[in-house]
């Protein structure tokens, strides 16, 4: 299995979401209209507040969620990760909503809220393995006072892959993989294996298609991360 | 899992009329009255008040408001979905399943005897009966207040 491999296997699956708005957010969840991703609209009365998108499968609900956390979730608040301000937010909501789902025109602050989603738990399990692919070490380098915060306070097993475009040097506790050039430099991903609770598994993963334009999925299926994260390891450690 | 005899069309019926000296023009602002609505008889206001105490069933009307008719599984998603919103909550498959054997149950069919809507058993279409315009104008006052503007979370 290959990052591609991942990605097309999440494609495959069909989701169709409905909004149900007034009809002035009608357009709000365009970014997910995609090939597997149908977007209807019906309407609610036209005092109607809160919009709501539900999702279904085959026809069968799946979940449902308010259109002020997809608001909140196309412009997230970044936080660090171990503050609790990450605990319980609308955002985290939309991601255990949306999960599996490959989405298109991803930004990186969108990519980075939901990086911290996944550092955070990793934050708060506290050891277990999490993997950390940046594109260039140079954005590694951009992250890394978390990084060494994430070393020193946990008994996490870190490992960082990049891509070299500088001299090589990170946190003690934080195993560096450099890559030549391939792979690595299109591809935003993290696991994190849950630290032996499979319910804590989590992983992103987002091709870098158009300068600055990502698509990909998020996961709680430790499987799937499992899979991932076997991957990268089988590959580039 | 049939909720009434369908169609049911109770306020569709004679208009026994009763000296309410309030016309429904009056109490109607909107242009979206119906066309066959009958007039008000005694015990209507008291039997939709009676019935939509219920949040789930007044939330299914709303969209009935809206839509005139929807399927009743359509109806189960709406109504989880848009209460789950209005208190800034997601909605599950498990809540949305109950809210559907309520439905099914017990709402469709309370609201079917006050009057307020029908239900077509070979199609499972839920739709707005033809009910007087005072008590449409409840209702979507009652929306107005309850989905629109700062609402109550």
């Amino acid at each position: 299995m290959t990052f591609r491999d991942a990605l097309d296997a999440v494609e495959r699956r069909q989701l169709d979401l409905t909004v149900y708005a007034s009809d002035r957010d009608r357009d709000l969840v365009a970014p997910f209209d995609t090939r597997n991703v149908t977007v209807d609209y019906r309407s609610l009365p036209a005092d109607a507040e809160t919009g709501f998108l539900v999702l279904r499968q085959r026809g069968e609900f799946v979940a449902s969620i308010g259109l002020d956390q997809v608001r909140e979730f196309l412009d997230p608040p970044i936080h660090r990760p171990w503050t609790d301000d990450l605990v319980g937010t609308a955002y985290r909501a939309l991601l255990g909503v949306l999960d599996d789902t490959l989405c298109h025109s991803l930004d990186r602050r969108q990519l980075l809220a939901t990086t911290r989603e996944i550092e955070n738990r990793a934050w708060r399990v506290g050891w277990g393995d999490l993997l950390v692919g940046f594109q260039r070490l140079s954005a590694f380098h951009d992250q890394m006072s978390v990084y060494e915060t994430l070393a020193e306070e946990t008994d996490l097993e870190i490992h960082v892959y990049a891509e070299v475009d500088r001299e090589l040097s990170g946190p003690a506790n934080v195993t560096l993989h450099p890559d030549p050039g391939g792979e690595i430099g299109d591809y935003w991903f993290l696991t994190f294996d849950g630290g032996g609770d499979e319910l804590q598994a989590c992983a992103l993963l987002a091709e870098e298609r158009d300068l600055g334009a990502y698509t990909g999925f998020w996961t709680y299926d430790a499987d799937r991360v499992d899979d991932l994260a076997t991957y990268v390891r089988e590959t580039y450690d | 899992m049939s909720p009434a005899p369908g169609p049911v069309t109770a306020c569709a019926g004679q208009s026994m009329s009763r000296p309410f000296g309030v016309h429904s023009s009056g109490l109607m602002p909107d242009d979206r009255r119906h066309p066959d609505a009958p007039s008000l008889r005694g015990g209507d206001v008291d039997d939709a008040f009676a019935t939509l105490r219920n949040r789930e069933r007044r939330f299914a009307l709303y969209f009935l408001l809206e839509h005139e008719t929807a399927p009743i599984e359509e109806l189960a998603d709406v109504v989880v979905g848009w209460t789950a919103a209005s208190t800034g909550a997601t909605a599950s498959r498990r809540r949305r399943n109950r809210v559907y054997v309520d439905l099914v149950h017990s709402h469709v069919p309370a609201m079917a005897d006050a009057g307020l809507v029908s239900y077509d058993e070979t199609d499972a279409n839920v739709s707005l009966s033809p009910c007087p315009d005072a008590i449409r104008s409840f209702v979507r006052r009652a929306c107005e207040v309850e989905t629109g503007p700062g609402n109550a979370r």
